[in-house]
């Protein structure tokens, strides 16, 4: 019995460390001054790799957490991360925000929360010159590419001729690999990706775009209200200084919302 | 305040000193048990990794789709390994030169680039180099399990054969029989039977490595456990699925790395 209160203070120690770690109300970050973004490069022109640059990654998502981070007077990190299921990787403190090229969805909102939107996005259907194939339904019995996890995904399962097959790829970027190898006969993605990627490789056509009405958001954990409100008021002051549309004509010719 | 206790440990006598030490174990295995017990939050883990409705959910499915797949790509990669891995090795031990070099290089080669970047190079990159592309939802997968997993066994194979007591080549060779002959139907057989264990766990490890086909696409019947588990994982947000595809591998490989135990514990016995 002499033991006992020895084991005993020791399980209330190891409780009490435990305890204490839990949060507030406020804005948490996950590193002290930083503001950590995961984000999966390459999905250009949103984010793409640039030794240059000080976070070392560029693109629409990347400077315009960039300006956010300068708003908020925070250092800009950027943690480069699978897409499948990245919403979940702030409640999981792998970051603070997921700023990358996500759309908005129910379900994704159910384990996190959004910013306002910040861009406007459609899916859309891309073949290889000279396939002949101009709709969906052409696609009848053929192969179509999509990205796990992504709203082109689950356009593709609700859309595509029942006897097409879906195949689904872990990382955007192995996508147009596949194309090209001719394991698939089409990718259905995000319009501004697809559309980019047309206009930098004639190889690639873009054939069929479907007007979803969807739109892009900043993804964090549920519990952080505090920095979804300062990322909300930073989105803001950055649409009003012009700063957003400057950006959004560098990427893709237009001044945006 | 250590002078008491060290003349009171220098004291003891040495068997002493072992019990202490023994008992010491006990208590602090004892202890970790309790604090884990008492510190983890039970209702938080089985909501958060067990939770029996999603449990539920993956039933038959994680069964009829994933764990199929899984196997039928382990059988496949072991197939295509076994016939390669046996080429390799009789490459290896014949008589003529370009034939041991050419299964050295090989062997040297294969076993030197990890098998995703195998997986990745002919499910994508020769596909997109020179046209060829190999057929079907499992082919590029399987193909290249088993241009690996023969490499890895071409040794085991050969270690095998060598095993096999050289008085039985020449018992059958001095009865008339051709190399050939004598090795199909005199060593090969003697040489499995050793070689079952080894083999046993290549298949285990075979199994586990399945889970990286899925980097070269997967459709929704061609889903093997780890990409079943991963997906379950993102449309619940929540472990159960994970946890379920790691306890169908641990179905489907203890019971082999058990049979091997048994088998290896029998060889121990007879020798």
């Amino acid at each position: 019995m002499k033991r006992m209160p020895v084991l005993l203070s020791l399980v209330l120690a190891f409780g009490l460390v435990a305890g204490a770690c839990s949060s507030g109300g406020d804005a948490t970050l996950v590193a002290e001054g930083k503001l950590t973004v995961c984000s999966e490069v390459p999905y250009e022109p949103f984010e793409m790799e640039d030794p240059s640059s000080p976070s070392g990654y560029t693109g629409f998502d990347i400077e315009m957490m960039s300006a956010i981070a300068d708003e908020l007077d925070l250092e800009l990190v950027v943690v480069n991360t699978p897409f499948d299921g990245i919403w979940l990787q702030p409640a999981a403190g792998a970051c603070d925000v997921v700023a990358s090229a996500m759309t908005i969805t129910e379900e994704r909102a159910e384990n996190a929360r959004f910013s306002d939107p910040y861009y406007n996005a459609a899916q859309s259907l891309m073949t290889l010159a000279g396939t002949g194939v101009t709709t969906l339904a052409d696609l009848s019995g053929r192969t179509i590419g999509v990205q796990v996890g992504t709203t082109g995904e689950m356009y593709a399962n609700e859309n595509a001729p029942a006897d097409a097959t879906i195949k689904s790829y872990d990382e955007g970027a192995a996508l147009f690999l596949a194309l090209e190898a001719g394991e698939i006969d089409a990718i259905l993605q995000d319009l501004p990706v697809n559309g980019y990627r047309a206009s930098q490789d004639p190889k690639f056509v873009l054939v069929e775009t479907y007007e979803t009405e969807e739109q892009y958001g900043f993804g964090m954990a549920l519990d952080n209200e505090g920095l979804a409100g300062e990322i909300n008021d930073a989105l803001k002051a950055l649409k009003d200084a012009g700063t957003y549309g400057d950006l959004h004509e560098k990427y893709f010719g237009t001044r945006g919302e | 305040m250590l002078g008491p206790v060290l003349t009171w440990w220098n004291g003891l006598s040495k068997r002493r000193k072992v019990r202490f030490w023994r008992g010491a174990s006990y208590v602090v295995f004892a202890l970790v048990l309790v604090g884990i017990v008492v510190m983890v939050d039970w209702g938080r883990v089985v909501d958060t990794m067990i939770r029996p409705d999603l449990v539920g959910e993956q039933f038959p499915k994680i069964i009829t789709i994933a764990a199929k797949n899984t196997v039928i790509f382990t059988v496949l990669g072991f197939s295509g390994g076994l016939a390669i891995g046996l080429m390799l090795a009789l490459m290896r031990l014949s008589q003529s030169k370009p034939f041991r070099w050419a299964s050295a290089i090989y062997i040297d080669v294969v076993r030197g680039i990890p098998l995703l970047v195998w997986i990745l190079l002919i499910g994508l990159g020769i596909p997109i180099a020179l046209g060829i592309r190999v057929p079907g939802a499992y082919g590029p997968g399987a193909l290249a399990l088993s241009i690996v997993v023969g490499a890895y066994m071409a040794e085991t194979i050969r270690a095998g054969i060598e095993a096999v007591d050289r008085g039985q080549m020449e018992a059958a060779r001095s009865l008339g029989m051709s190399y050939s002959r004598a090795m199909i139907w005199i060593i090969l057989p003697q040489a499995f039977r050793l070689m079952i264990p080894p083999l046993t766990n290549e298949f285990v490890l075979l199994l586990k490595d399945t889970s990286l086909v899925s980097a070269i696409g997967v459709t929704v019947t061609s889903k093997e456990l780890t990409r079943w588990g991963r997906d379950g994982v993102i449309h619940s947000a929540n472990a159960t699925p994970l946890v379920v595809a790691g306890l169908v591998y641990l179905a489907l490989t203890i019971p082999m790395t058990r049979f091997v135990a048994r088998l290896e514990k029998k060889a121990a016995r007879s020798k």
